[in-house]
C-alpha cells in the first residue's frame, strides 16, 4: 500500500506526534524552515512515494530535526545522498550540535567523513570497541591494517584536514598481480 | 527555533497556503460527502412499500398532528432502518480504515479478516442448533449475542497470534483468510445438516439486512461507534505516522505494537457488534476506506471522519438501491452492497495500475 504523504505532511506529522488535533502558524513555519535548512523546500508539495532514495533520506533528517531531540541517533545518513549533499547534511548536523548542544551519535563507513566532522570517534571491531577517544588520535595506519584490513596512510590534506589514503588490501590473495 | 535558518516571509507564507489550501480541500470533500450521505438518508426515508408520497412521510418528523399509520411508518420502522444504514456504514468503514492502516495492508477489512464468517456461523449455531447463553427472556439478543462472541473470539484468536515474535503484518492478513475458509467450512457442516426451515433462516441471516433494525440496537451500534471511533481520533496523529512505515514510526516514538494490537481489537469490537445485529454485509469495510484515502489523502484527522461519511453514505444509498431495483421488494442489502461493491472495486485496482 503506497503512501500519499506530502513533504510538509510527514514533515508536520513528526513534529505534531504527542500533541493535539490542531495545527498553529508557528508549527508549519517551522517546517518551512526545516525544509529551507535541508534545502528541499521545493519538494514540500511532492508524495513522498515520488522521491528519490537521497530525497526521502533528507526527509527523514527533516523528520529527526524538527523534534528537536537532546541526543540525535544516526545510522548512515548519507548513504543515498550525492557528494555535494552528504557534505551539507553532515556540515548542518555538525552546526546543530554545537548550537543547539545536540549529542549526536552517528554510525558511518565512510572513514574520512568521520575524521573531518566527528569530535570522537568510537571504532568497533567483532562486536567490541577496538579503540576510541579524539579523531585525530584514534586513526592510525595501525588500527586501519587491523580493522580494515587495508594498508593506509593518514595523511593532512593541503588544507590541514586529516585524510585517510588506502594503497593496498591485506586480504590474502589479493595482491598488486592485479 | 534554529538560529542558522534564513526567515524568508515569503516562502513561511508558502508554506502556510500549502497546508491551509490541503486543509480547505479536504473539508471540502468531507462537506461534500456528509452531504451525499444526508441526500441519500432522506431519499432512503421518503422511499418504501407504504402508499403515502414521500412528503407525507417526511412531514411526520417535525408534524406530530400527522396521522397515526404514517407516524408509525416513519418513527417505527424507516427512521430506525435508516439510521442505522448511516451507522453500520460508518461503524465498517471506520474499522476498515484503521484495519488497513494498523496492518499496512489494503485488502485488510472486517470481511477478510474473517469476522463476518465468525458471526454467521455463531448466529447458525444458535438458528441450527439452538446453542445461547441468554436466558429466554433474551430471545431477541440471542443471534446477536451468539454472533457477537463467536467473531469476537475469531478476533482475539488474530489479536493473540499478532502478539507473538516474528509476526508480521502479511501473516496477520493471511491468518484473517484462513479464518474466513474455516468459519466457512464450519457454517455449510452446520447447513448440511439443518433442516430446511433454520436453513432459510441461517441464509436470510447472512445475506444481511436492515430490516431486524430497533431503536435499543441502533443505541447500543451508535454508542460503540462514537466510542471507537474517539478512541481512534486521539491517535489521529499516531496512526497517520504508521503509513510511513514501521521504522519510521518508531523512531517517532510511536510504539507501533501497541498501536497495532489497539487497532485490531477496537475494530473488531466495532465490526462485530455490526455483523452481529444485520448480518454480513461486504465491500463497505474494504470500499469505504479506499475511496476516502483517494479523496483526502493519509492524515487520520481527515481520513478517519471521510472513511465513516463515505461508508455512511455507500450503505445509505445501497440501502435506497435495494429498495428501488425490484419494484415491491426489498432486497437483502448484503447482495446490493456486493454487486455495487465489485466494480467498484475493478475500478479502484485498475486505476492504481496506472500510477
Amino acid at each position: 500500500m503506497r503512501s500519499s504523504l506530502l513533504v510538509f505532511e510527514a514533515v508536520l506529522l513528526a513534529s505534531k506526534q504527542g500533541s493535539g488535533w490542531s495545527v498553529d502558524n508557528d508549527e508549519l513555519d517551522a517546517v518551512t524552515r526545516m525544509l529551507q535548512l535541508l534545502k528541499i523546500d521545493a519538494l514540500a508539495g511532492r508524495a513522498l512515494a515520488q522521491l528519490s532514495g537521497g530525497q526521502r533520506q533528507l526527509v527523514s533528517i527533516a523528520q529527526a530535526l524538527i523534534r528537536e531531540p537532546s541526543v540525535l541517533l544516526l545510522d548512515e545518513p548519507t548513504s543515498a545522498l550525492d557528494l555535494q549533499n552528504q557534505f551539507d547534511v553532515l556540515d548542518l548536523i555538525r552546526r546543530l550540535a554545537r548550537e543547539q548542544s545536540t549529542c549526536v551519535v552517528m554510525a558511518i563507513h565512510d572513514i574520512n567523513h568521520a575524521l573531518r566532522f566527528a569530535d570522537q570517534i568510537v571504532v568497533l571491531h567483532k562486536g567490541a570497541v577496538q579503540a576510541w577517544g579524539p579523531a585525530s588520535e584514534v586513526v592510525t595506519p595501525a588500527l586501519l591494517a587491523q580493522v580494515y584490513g587495508v594498508e593506509a596512510r593518514v595523511e593532512p590534506c593541503s588544507r590541514g584536514y586529516t585524510q585517510v589514503i588506502v594503497d593496498s588490501s591485506l586480504r590474502a590473495g589479493s595482491n598488486a598481480a592485479w | 527555533m534554529i538560529k542558522s535558518a534564513i526567515d524568508n516571509a515569503v516562502t513561511l507564507e508558502q508554506g502556510r497556503n500549502l497546508y491551509s489550501s490541503l486543509a480547505t480541500r479536504r473539508l471540502f470533500l468531507l462537506i461534500v460527502i456528509g452531504g451525499l450521505a444526508i441526500v441519500c438518508f432522506i431519499a432512503d426515508l421518503s422511499i418504501g412499500q407504504a402508499h403515502y408520497s414521500s412528503y407525507e412521510v417526511l412531514s411526520a418528523l417535525w408534524d406530530s398532528d400527522a396521522a397515526l399509520p404514517i407516524q408509525v411508518i416513519l418513527w417505527e420502522i424507516r427512521l430506525p432502518v435508516a439510521l442505522t444504514a448511516l451507522v453500520v456504514g460508518a461503524s465498517l468503514a471506520v474499522a476498515g480504515v484503521e484495519m488497513q492502516t494498523v496492518l499496512g495492508n489494503p485488502l485488510a477489512s472486517p470481511f477478510t479478516l474473517g469476522l463476518s464468517a465468525a458471526a454467521s456461523f455463531g448466529a447458525a449455531l444458535g438458528l441450527i442448533l439452538g446453542v445461547s447463553i441468554l436466558p429466554a427472556s433474551a430471545v431477541a439478543f440471542a443471534i446477536p449475542a451468539n454472533a457477537f462472541l463467536v467473531s469476537m473470539i475469531a478476533a482475539l484468536f488474530i489479536h493473540r497470534l499478532s502478539q507473538k515474535r516474528g509476526i508480521t503484518t502479511e501473516m496477520i492478513v493471511l491468518l484473517g483468510t484462513t479464518l474466513v475458509f474455516t468459519f466457512t467450512a464450519l457454517l455449510e457442516a452446520l447447513q448440511y445438516i439443518a433442516p430446511d426451515q433454520a436453513l432459510s433462516a441461517v441464509v436470510f441471516w447472512t445475506m444481511g439486512s436492515l430490516s431486524r433494525a430497533s431503536w435499543l440496537k441502533l443505541a447500543i451500534m451508535s454508542i460503540v461507534l462514537l466510542a471507537v471511533t474517539l478512541m481512534f481520533a486521539r491517535q489521529a496523529w499516531a496512526l497517520t505516522a504508521l503509513r510511513l512505515g514501521e521504522a519510521r514510526a518508531t523512531s517517532l516514538g510511536v510504539s507501533v505494537g501497541r498501536l497495532r494490537l489497539r487497532g485490531i481489537l477496537l475494530g473488531s469490537l466495532l465490526a462485530s457488534v455490526c455483523v452481529a445485529f444485520v448480518g454480513t454485509i461486504g465491500f463497505v469495510g474494504l470500499v469505504a476506506p479506499h475511496i476516502a484515502r483517494m479523496l483526502v489523502g493519509e492524515d487520520q484527522r481527515f481520513l478517519l471522519p471521510t472513511s465513516a461519511l463515505c461508508g455512511a453514505f455507500m450503505l445509505s444509498a445501497a440501502s435506497v438501491l435495494s429498495k428501488t431495483l425490484v419494484a415491491g421488494q426489498t432486497l437483502p442489502i448484503g447482495i446490493v452492497t456486493s454487486l455495487v461493491g465489485v466494480p467498484l472495486f475493478f475500478t479502484l485496482i485498475l486505476r492504481t495500475r496506472h500510477q
